[in-house]
């Protein structure tokens, strides 16, 4: 294809190719830097496993320890419980908007999901500390609200809109002409729902679970907020904790430059990172077979 | 029998189909219901407080924060989204511009693109561990508004490249073939057809990735934030920011009400801001039918 | 359990039965949401006969079997405007009728195939297993044997719990087929069901309708004058929504009373 040639376009061309260059450079750079700051020499490699699998974080005793099984303990807690409560509710939510609610309601619905996308972490955290913590504490009878459980339930508001905006769109993608296909045996609107609709859509809800679950780890505020801060090996939902991304927010500011507890902060960023891309990889993998099926 | 048989089913089938109608409209309903409650929770706890005074004062009384405003938060808010903007924005559109014009490998775009999609997505307490190593202590910006800037531009430029890239992608396919058969040149076409045409998906997604930079204080509270500032606004200096005060207002115990109304001003501006969103897709919309 | 179809079966033999009205449409007025398709439809099917449906492409020949079995509404905005259609003397679109019973009663194949996300056997048995009670055992033989039917148990065997889109498109039209037969309805109304076929599953198909009429009311659309002359009982002509003549095939094509007809199945029209 000939496009008219002038030099301006060459320039302008090398330009914004240096541009993406770089900007790709510097990211890569990003995670390049992470994973290095958590171990500076080859040799530190051997410390990441005793690291991640250490029971005591307590910089100040002597020796030293920087085990952080806490703070993944308390990440897997407190995203378990957000996924248990989100996945279901979203995919309800879903349904409801697609299947179940007249138009004029599953409009407003949508958009009540999406302001609750829009709130920021630090508002949820807010308000789950003046409504959800004291709730928690007379339920239970605990001498402060601050759990897992708190972190875990605030976390499912806020992943639920991620959740129930890819399960409708799947739903959604399932064509009249296959809903008629089912319904056309002489089947109620529920058993084709439950048979082919949402069959249909499973790689659409598991993909909304993915991101919902990349959301989950990486929150930090709203947990940081609610989880209670504490860093002992959590054994209960009842029980306070210190999320990865709590650990990292909250010492980071105390822990000298190349320090060990620097690079245990980086190991716990480092983990989580991974994770995450880990997962990404995973959801860009379902939405390409999303659109294959669409 | 046999029709007892079948009476029963057909009774089992509709208590379940009832059922999961019930559960149905419940989720749906607490669909609705969280997203109001917590709307007007903010709003009716928030709004007494706001005034003219509150939105425009430094925070004062012992401990800090209990009187006074929150008008430094406010302009450091601002301050950083537009430190961030003007970093990320020229840079990440530059390169969505060449990914989608000059770039012919395929397999280059699907990494980048890809590589684009991980990086939104990468938590942002990771971008204020990178932004607090490199810029705060190695480059030795210290906790300053230049150092929060420029960590929010780090998370905003996947956001905006992403968006970008897809805008531009849908308007070549539109318009690159007639462009060429009018025998212009490529520069031409950008500045004259492709820019103008895209503009308003990418004010969209400038406004969301500003919308979003504006409400996670992680990475602020890593790199750029103070807990008390009288509104100066200089690059060396740290700034006030409207999520990090309410986690120190809380995270204190300083004041509810306050943190209330710094809450309602934020989501307020957030909730705004979507509005605009739904405006100008709306708009490229109307224009394009 | 289920009606076996066999052709030694000579109790009913269906060319000496008088006929009796299956299904009867009376001043039907349909359409999609604004437009009309169907314009004062008034039509007869007989009780184990095969009726066939002509017109040109776009006349409503497909929006007209689909008001039989009331699956038209299930399209958003589409609809019966007026009239009514009988089955057995009740109208089936009295609001007392449950329309799911009505399409379980009368079964329809689409002119486009659709199977469901899950393993040809699963599809087979889609609305059986919700209209029967089978055991687990008694499923694999019943979806074996409608498939049997339909000419696909030997061409499948291997394949049954293999996922069904991986089917050919005449292979997927057959399922269809198979999917209704195992629903166990009265009447079947299918839209072209040989379009996608080669002629030596054409042939089959066309004694397998043959055979089934012995056991069920059949109303089929197609575009194959020549199949419709080698089926058919009964004919129907559309052009544009109406129909212009119905009778016995035989009559329509030696003896048509109208013009039209005369020209239509001699390929001057449509
Ligand atoms: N879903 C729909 N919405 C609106 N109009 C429709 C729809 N389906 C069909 N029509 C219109 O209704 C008319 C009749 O369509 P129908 O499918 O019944 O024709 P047909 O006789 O079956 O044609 P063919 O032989 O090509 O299958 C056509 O003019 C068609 O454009
Ligand atoms: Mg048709």
């Amino acid at each position: 294809m000939p496009w008219n040639k002038n030099k301006n376009d060459v320039v302008f061309a090398l330009l914004s190719g240096l541009v993406l260059l770089l900007v790709s450079g510097t990211s890569l750079f990003l995670i390049f830097f992470i994973v290095q700051s958590s171990f500076p020499e080859l040799s530190d490699f051997i410390n990441l496993w005793p690291r991640l699998t250490g029971e005591s974080w307590s910089p100040l005793t002597n020796p030293p320890t920087f085990g952080i099984m806490h703070a993944w303990v308390s990440t897997l807690i407190i995203t378990t419980i957000s996924l248990t409560l989100a996945v279901p509710l979203g995919i309800l939510v879903a349904v409801f908007t697609v299947e179940y609610a007249p138009r004029r309601l599953s409009l407003i619905a949508i958009q009540c999901t999406e302001i609750l996308a829009g709130v920021p972490a630090v508002v949820y955290g807010f308000v789950g500390f003046v409504t959800l913590l004291p709730a928690i504490e007379t339920l239970f009878d605990l001498p402060a609200g601050e759990t897992l459980l708190a972190a875990g339930i605030i976390l499912a508001v806020m992943i639920l809109p991620y959740i129930a905006a890819i399960a409708s769109s799947s739903l959604n993608s399932v064509s009249i002409e296959t809903r008629i296909a089912g319904l056309a045996n002489g089947v109620p609107k529920f058993y084709v729902l439950r048979k082919v609709v949402l069959k249909q859509s499973l790689t659409g809800i598991f993909a909304g679970t993915t991101l919902g679950l990349a959301k989950a780890l990486g929150e930090t505020l709203a947990v940081m907020m609610l989880a209670g801060n504490a860093v002992a090996v959590p054994k209960s939902v009842l029980d306070r904790g210190q999320p990865l991304t709590s650990l990292i927010a909250t010492e980071l500011g105390e822990a000298g430059v190349g320090s060990p507890i620097y690079e245990a902060l980086f190991s716990a960023g480092a983990t989580l990172m991974v994770l995450v891309i880990s997962i990404n990889f995973l959801f860009w993998k379902l939405k390409g077979r999303l659109s294959y099926n669409g | 029998m046999v029709d007892k048989t079948r009476e029963v089913r057909a009774n089992q089938r509709l208590i379940t189909e009832r059922c999961f109608a019930v559960l149905v409209w419940i989720a749906g309903i607490l669909g609705i219901f969280i997203p109001l409650y917590i709307i007007t929770f903010i709003t009716i706890n928030g709004a007494p407080i706001l005034s003219w005074a509150f939105l425009t004062l430094p925070p004062a009384g012992f401990p800090l924060g209990t009187g006074g405003g929150i008008g430094p938060a406010i302009l450091g808010s601002l301050a950083l989204i537009t430190i961030g903007l003007s970093f990320s924005a020229p840079l990440s559109i530059l390169a969505a511009i060449f990914s989608s014009q000059y770039c012919t490998s395929h397999n280059f775009l699907v990494f980048v693109r890809f590589f684009a999609e991980v990086l939104a997505s990468v938590p942002s307490i990771i971008y204020g561990l990178f932004g607090y190593a490199l810029l705060v202590v190695f480059f030795d910006l210290k906790i300053s508004l230049l150092a929060g800037g420029i960590t929010i531009a780090f998370m905003m430029t996947p956001v905006i490249f992403v968006g970008t890239h897809e805008s531009f992608n849908l308007a070549n396919k539109e318009l690159q073939q007639a462009a060429i058969s009018l025998g212009v040149s490529r520069l031409f076409y950008i500045r004259k057809v492709l820019l103008p045409k895209t503009l308003p998906s990418i004010l969209t997604v400038i406004v969301l990735a500003s919308m979003n930079a504006m409400g996670s204080a992680a990475p602020i509270l890593l790199t750029g934030a103070i807990v008390n500032s009288i509104g100066e606004i200089r690059l060396d200096l740290p700034v006030m920011s409207l999520p990090s005060h309410i986690f120190y207002l809380v995270g204190e115990a300083v004041s509810f009400d306050h943190a209330f109304g710094t809450a309602l001003v934020l989501v307020g501006v957030l909730i705004f801001g979507n509005m605009g969103v739904g405006w100008l897709k709306w708009r490229y919309i109307k224009n394009d039918g | 359990m289920d009606k076996k179809i066999s052709s030694s079966d000579k109790v009913f033999s269906a060319s000496h039965v008088a006929p009796s009205p299956a299904l009867s449409l009376n001043k039907l007025n349909a359409g999609y949401k604004e437009r009309q398709v169907l314009f004062n439809i008034n039509a007869v099917f007989y009780k184990n006969k095969i009726t066939s449906i002509l017109g040109p492409s776009g006349c409503g020949k497909s929006t007209l079997i689909s008001v039989c079995n009331r699956t038209l509404e299930l399209i958003p905005g589409a609809g019966v405007i007026s009239g009514n259609v009988f089955l057995n003397g009740n109208d089936i679109y009295d609001t007392a009728a449950s329309a799911q019973l009505i399409r379980k009663k009368i079964g329809i194949i689409f002119q486009h195939p659709i199977t469901f996300p899950a393993s040809i056997v699963e599809n087979v048995l889609f609305g059986a297993v919700y209209h029967q009670k089978l055991t687990r055992q008694e499923r694999l033989d019943y979806a074996r044997h409608h498939l049997g039917i339909v000419g696909l148990e030997t061409e499948l065997i291997n394949r049954l719990h293999e996922p069904a889109h991986k089917l050919s498109g005449g292979q997927r039209q057959r399922l269809c087929l198979a999917r209704t037969l195992a629903n166990q309805p009265e009447i079947i109304l299918m839209d072209e069901p040989c379009s996608a076929l080669d002629p030596s599953a054409m042939r089959h198909i066309e004694e397998l309708i043959k055979t089934l009429s012995k056991t069920y009311t059949i109303i089929i659309v197609t575009h194959n004058i020549a199949q419709a002359r080698r089926i058919s009982d009964y004919t129907i002509v559309m052009t544009n929504g109406r129909i212009i003549e119905q009778d016995q095939t035989t009559k329509i094509f030696e003896k048509p009373k109208r013009k039209q007809t005369h020209e239509f199945i001699e390929g001057l029209i449509g």
